[in-house]
């Protein structure tokens, strides 16, 4: 059961505290793209931040953009498979 | 899920920050105790040292790790003290650097300044696959800064 603080999105939140800077703390945004799993840092009024895939609905880096759709929890299954045929080559004919 | 907390205070000897990156934290899934998926959901950072007389600034940054370097091992605390030990393997200050390929956090601050990053969202989490030796490196340099620091990582076993 999901409880009311895990809500399904991308949003990330930062902290940053400076004495050096003129603002003592410094709050920011942030969003992890949906594609490569990137943490992207929303600086309003600072360039295009990325975009939002039209397949999988997520928010997506600017690396990302154009790339097609690679949903993050997609490129792991590959990977945890590709590891597990190399697994399963690798081992002894005799088994 | 269960989450776990650790840093680079928890074993060895904390590494001084140098101009190449130094890894000061890593977890990754390990098929000797059973290869799981994991996630971050909350790194903060800060300078662990006197500040340089020069001002500089220090680049933090975590990046997909796909082999070991040369490390201590590190016993994950679980927040909630009634679960179990976690699944994933952590080591901490790196002597030598491991094997890393995708950058998937990175900020630069100044020498002074600590953050906090937490991920409220479920997939706003940074997500390492169910692949022995594949997880996270938690890094950073400075040009300038030589001093120690400190990497606080917060993950969940999945």
């Amino acid at each position: 059961m999901p409880y009311g603080h895990e809500m399904r999105g991308q949003r990330g939140y930062s902290i940053i505290t400076d004495p050096s800077a003129k603002k003592l703390t410094t709050e920011e945004d942030t969003y992890t793209c949906g594609h490569c799993g990137k943490v992207v840092w929303v600086q309003p009024l600072k360039g295009p931040l990325g975009g939002r895939c039209t397949c999988c609905d997520h928010l997506i880096c600017l690396a990302c953009v154009g790339k097609g759709c690679r949903p993050l929890q997609k490129q792991l299954e590959l990977m945890e498979r590709r590891r597990q045929y190399v697994e399963v080559l690798d081992r002894p004919l005799s088994e | 899920m269960a989450r776990y907390h650790f840093d680079n205070r928890f074993a060895g000897s904390q590494q001084p920050m140098s101009s190449a990156y130094k890894t000061a934290c890593a977890v990754w899934s390990s098929t000797a105790t059973q290869a799981r998926r994991g996630r971050c959901v909350g790194i903060t950072v800060g300078a662990d040292g006197a500040p340089n007389a020069t001002d500089c600034q220090i680049i933090w940054q975590v990046q997909r790790q796909t082999a070991d370097g040369t490390s201590t091992a590190a016993t994950p605390n679980p927040i909630v003290p009634a679960d179990t030990a976690s699944l994933q393997v952590a080591h901490v200050n790196y002597t030598a650097e491991g094997t890393y390929t995708l950058p998937v956090w990175g900020r630069p601050l100044n020498q002074r300044a600590s953050m906090q990053w937490m991920a409220p969202d479920l997939d706003a989490a940074i997500l390492w696959p169910a692949t022995n030796l594949a997880g996270l490196a938690f890094m950073a340099l400075s040009p300038t800064y030589t001093g120690n620091f400190l990497i606080v990582v917060e993950y969940e076993d999945l």
